[in-house]
């Protein structure tokens, strides 16, 4: 039986922040991910947004590690080679309604001690942002909500986390919790029990379902879908900053952005399902998304759209972000409630939850050789002349472009695979490197990433999946 | 029995609507209308009586430079024998070099047309 | 990378970009390079594997790889200079920044540079089918080099959107090799593709082509388990509610259309028309660049190899005369584009030199006059019994008939 000192529950953003916050101690950390690659649901679609925090609801846990993430990402994206943007965000409001909730807004922000969110005039978020509605009568900025790579940011950390001792099973689900005498001893999995004295559930969308093993399901989770547009590069109306909605009583509403790449960002919807896997995307929630974000940026061009995707939120039922530990239940860490702030806030939850840890017993010793700094694979597309030439002097594999939108080269497609926690699938390639995610979808170099993973994972062509088992890309060969 | 038969020629890309009448099954033309070129008039009266199609696929390599070899009929063979055709394409594995034009099966399925190599492979 | 002068510079190695490499060398050209980003010359001919190529250009039907081979073998005895595996990454007005892993990165010099870089198809993205995402949605095209030419069979039970011509010679490919195709659904009430193509791949086969319908869902979380056709009201587009049907289906292959590729042409400052989304040319084939030519689906996409080749053939030919300082100047005239006619190719011509007018119709009609003005004079007047916005139609111009005139228009009537 594997030996572990702390189990997680789930690879998405918040597994990843708490396994590379415990490599720093000299424990033996397992993580548990039920997909076959990292970045768990919820943390792999949804808006890339760093939040401030401006608009949580004052004093409560939620609000308290929003605000404190933010600041730590300057740091944490530089050690972790993740894309990241202080971009600021810009709430205009255009009707009289709209402007009279502007001083509560900021009240609000100031109580969650974001205080560097400022009033603009309406002629100054024009000259801001060229392409807002005229009518702007005047708005808040607010200068730190930024942007990033989400699923390089879950890489970042389980790597980093990986590369200093932490075990990933990846592809293995949690199947129950033994607890004897009040006290987690082990964690089932479908890859064989684990013996381990503390068990974190982490499991996000379905974390009300592993909080049942142990019967500390005392909420429930549904799912709320987003639906999103990505617009190409070259679309003719874009946006700099992240343009945000005055949220009304019902909605947070629907956004407009830069991602970290350069794309525009367009949504999303807040749909409440009970299905945990519908991630389909549907023509009532693309239309709303469109006729909502109109308002503010009349010139939107969603006929430029390159893809669109729905992501699932885990909404918690009764509301809010709890983290719990329990007398009655030795070793068990339930985190439930992470919803659509959770990327944000996964860097400063762990933080608080591996300090709740130790409070509670956990002996903890800090390591003297934690290494805090990944290198990330070369972002070729990014590279100056200077530095593309001396990469394909080094690897002429480099010097093959095989994803020619968003220029991705097979150097790079080789290093993703063969790297800690790499690549092992048509979107494991693509989500690390985006090969595939430009204007073209992969029609060009989807045949191309199939041969190559083949290749290097030394599998036949039809066993190359898109991502999960069940999902193969081919039926067999030709001949 | 005479019949008639509207075809639409697909010798190039115009598409023209041809009529042709007379009887199939004993091989007699009575009338055909509605071309606008000599191999038009030829392909209706033919698509009526016995229609052909070039046949057109791949072959498996071995030691060559790409997995699959094209392949082509080299003149149109009976429509009713393309799948069988293709059963027999399925058999056959070529080695290293083949260039276009190459002769893969002489006589192909016994119609007097040869299947050749469409494309060219070097060897590995 | 030596500092050689090339005359013509060709970025493509495809149909249009081995047509015009002959054009320029044959128009005297000394050095002509052509960078091409896969690992042999033909461009998508190669997986092209088909009939139907070579009827105009050498009597006979050919595949596309045998097409392509002709003008291989031109191309190599002309003595036209080549690299394959090579990605441009820049074009300039005499510069082409190209990188491959011999030699890394390079910068060539010509005179001339000719865009014959093809395009691309539309992706699911792009036109926005509602639904899952799994595995088994594939562009036709993609589809084709998966079967074609890597040996890998990308599905079992197929159903195919848009009726592209490559979406029917896929449904006609995938039947021969022993997948089921269930039915080809198109928006339009018409083929995209050509007549002949809708003979010979679908009703050959007894493949359902439903006119008037379109995707409206994909199923299925890990691979696709099916899609949902239903009909849509022939005006508006939009889907009828209470026609929807599941097709059980592990694979959905796309032949919604095609794009120019031309963000290098973006890039390096050619002017594009917002209609065909390719460089607005002249009889030349010469963009705004002055030095910068385009022929072939970077410019519009054709029905035909053929028609791309002899466009082709003419943008080596001038680029080659542009490189030797040859090229015939003059004050252009737009052409223009009356009733029922999308887009005229070329925008704007030369009216000393005689021009080729390629144009396609807006919408299918029987029984028609196509005519031709220069000003308010009728120069052209020809009947058909049918025009289709799926195959191009052409009307040759002389400087004679034009002079004078401040722009060129074609009708439909």
């Amino acid at each position: 039986m594997k030996q572990a000192d702390v189990v997680i529950v789930g690879a998405g953003a918040v597994g990843s922040a708490l396994a590379r916050e415990l490599s720093k101690y000299r424990l033996k950390v397992i993580v548990v991910e039920k997909n076959e690659d990292l970045g768990g649901d919820s943390s792999k679609s949804n808006s890339a947004i760093i939040h401030t925090g401006y608009d949580a609801k004052p004093g409560t846990l939620e609000s308290q590690l929003v605000v404190a993430a933010n600041p730590m990402y300057d740091q944490i994206t530089k050690d972790l080679d993740v894309p990241f943007s202080r971009i600021g965000a810009l709430l205009p409001a255009f009707t009289d309604e709209q402007y009279a909730q502007l001083p509560a807004l900021k009240h609000k922000a100031m109580l969650n001690r974001v205080y560097d969110i400022e009033y603009k005039t309406g002629e100054e978020l024009l000259k801001m942002e060229p392409n807002l509605n005229p009518e702007v009568k005047g708005g808040l900025y607010i200068p730190r909500e930024s942007i990033i790579d989400p699923f390089l940011l879950c890489i970042g950390l389980a790597e980093n986390a990986a590369d200093n001792g932490v075990e990933f099973l990846l592809g293995t689900k949690c199947t129950g919790i033994k607890v004897e005498e009040g006290r987690v001893t082990t964690v089932n999995t479908t890859a064989g029990d684990i013996a381990t004295k503390y068990v974190i559930n982490a499991a996000g969308l379905y974390c009300d379902e592993v909080a049942g093993y142990v019967g500390k399901n005392d909420y429930y989770v549904t799912p709320r879908k987003g639906q999103f547009y990505i617009l190409d590069k070259n679309t003719s109306c874009k946006v700099g900053m992240i343009i945000l909605p005055i949220p009304t009583k019902v909605t947070k509403g629907k956004l407009m952005c830069p991602t970290i790449h350069g794309n525009m960002l367009v949504g999303p919807t807040a749909e409440d399902l009970l299905d945990k896997a519908d991630k389909s995307t549907n023509v009532e929630g693309l239309e709303s998304i469109a006729a909502d974000v109109r308002k503010m940026i009349p010139g939107v061009n969603l006929r430029d759209t390159i893809t669109q995707y729905a992501g699932l939120r885990a909404q918690r039922n009764p509301e809010g972000l709890n983290i719990d530990v329990y007398d009655d239940l030795k070793g068990y860490v339930n985190l439930s409630g992470v919803r659509s702030t959770g990327l944000t806030a996964s860097v400063s939850i762990a933080k608080y939850v591996v300090d709740l840890m130790i409070e509670g017993g956990l002996h903890a010793e800090f390591k003297t050789d934690f290494n805090p700094i990944r290198h990330g694979t070369p972002r070729f597309a990014e590279l100056s002349a200077e530095e593309r030439a001396a990469l394909v002097a080094k690897d002429p594999r480099y010097g093959n472009i095989v994803c020619r939108c968003e220029t991705v080269t097979e150097g790079q497609i080789c290093d993703a695979i063969h790297r800690t926690l790499g690549a092992r699938s048509v979107d494991g390639v693509k989500r690390r490197l985006r090969a595939g995610m430009g204007r073209c979808q992969g029609g060009f170099c989807g045949p191309r990433v199939i041969e190559i993973l083949a290749r290097e994972l030394g599998i036949s062509p039809e066993e190359v999946r898109k991502n999960d088992p069940g999902s193969e890309m081919l039926v067999g060969e030709a001949r | 029995m005479t019949t008639e038969k509207k075809i639409i020629c697909i010798i190039c890309p115009q598409g023209c609507n041809i009529t042709v009448k007379g009887d199939a099954e004993k091989g007699i033309i009575e009338s055909v209308e509605g071309f606008t070129c000599k191999r038009g008039k030829a392909y209706a009266e033919n698509e009526f009586t016995h229609p052909l199609r070039i046949l057109t696929s791949s072959v498996k390599t071995e030691g060559s430079s790409f997995p699959l070899v094209p392949v082509r009929t080299r003149t149109a063979i009976p429509k009713e024998l393309l799948f069988e055709g293709m059963e027999e394409i399925r058999k056959i594995t070529v080695k290293g070099k083949v260039s276009c034009g190459d002769v893969i099966v002489a006589n192909f399925l016994g119609t007097g047309v040869d299947l050749i190599a469409s494309g060219d492979v070097e060897a590995k | 990378m030596s500092n050689k002068i090339y005359d013509v510079i060709i970025v493509g190695g495809g149909p249009a970009g081995l047509a015009a490499a002959v054009g320029a060398k044959e128009a005297g050209a000394k050095d002509v390079l052509i960078v091409e980003r896969d690992v042999t010359l033909g461009g998508i001919l190669e997986q092209c594997i088909h009939p139907g190529f070579g009827l105009k250009t050498f009597g006979e039907e050919l595949t596309g790889p045998e097409y392509a081979h002709r003008y291989i073998e031109k191309v190599l005895a002309l003595g036209v200079e080549y690299k394959l595996e090579t990605m441009v990454l820049e074009v300039g007005k005499d510069t082409v920044t190209g990188i491959n892993s011999k030699d890394g990165l390079f910068i060539a010099k010509g005179k001339s540079i000719i865009l014959a870089m093809g395009c691309r198809e539309r992706t699911r993205g792009a036109i926005m089918t509602p639904g899952t995402r799994p595995a088994g949605v594939y562009t036709a095209g993609a589809a084709q080099r998966l079967v074609n030419r890597q040996n890998m069979m990308v599905g079992k039970r197929v159903v195919i959107l848009g009726s592209g011509d490559i979406g029917m010679i896929m449904a006609r490919r995938m039947t021969l090799e022993g997948a089921k195709v269930l039915a080809v659904a198109e928006l339009m009430d018409y083929t995209a593709g050509l007549t002949r193509n809708r003979v010979q791949c679908l009703e050959d086969f007894g493949i359902p082509l439903l006119l008037s319908h379109t995707v409206v869902e994909i199923k299925g979380n890990k691979r696709v388990e099916g899609v949902v056709i239903a009909k849509v009201d022939p005006a508006t587009k939009k889907p009828i509610a209470g026609t929807e049907k599941l097709y059980e289906c592990d694979t959905l292959l796309l032949s919604c259309g095609l794009i120019p590729e031309n963000e290098l042409s973006k890039a390096a400052g050619v002017k594009l028309s917002r209609i065909t989304s390719g460089p607005e040319v002249n009889q030349f084939m010469q963009t705004n660049l002055g030095s910068v030519f385009a022929c072939g689906n970077v410019v519009h996409v054709n029905d035909l190899a053929d028609n791309v080749s002899e466009e082709s053939e003419r943008a080596g030919k001038y680029a080659a005369l542009y490189a030797a300082g040859k090229l015939p100047a003059g004050k252009e005239i737009p052409t223009i584009t009356g009733s029922n006619v999308r887009y005229i190719c070329p925008q704007r011509i030369n009216p000393n030199e005689p021009a080729s007018l390629f144009f396609r119709a807006a919408a299918p009609q029987k029984n028609v006059t196509v005519k031709v003005f220069a000003g308010d004079k009728e120069i052209y007047s020809k009947k058909l019994i049918k025009i289709n916005p799926g195959e191009m139609e052409k009307v040759a111009v002389k400087p004679e008939d034009i002079a004078g005139a401040e722009a060129v228009t074609i009708q439909v009537l």
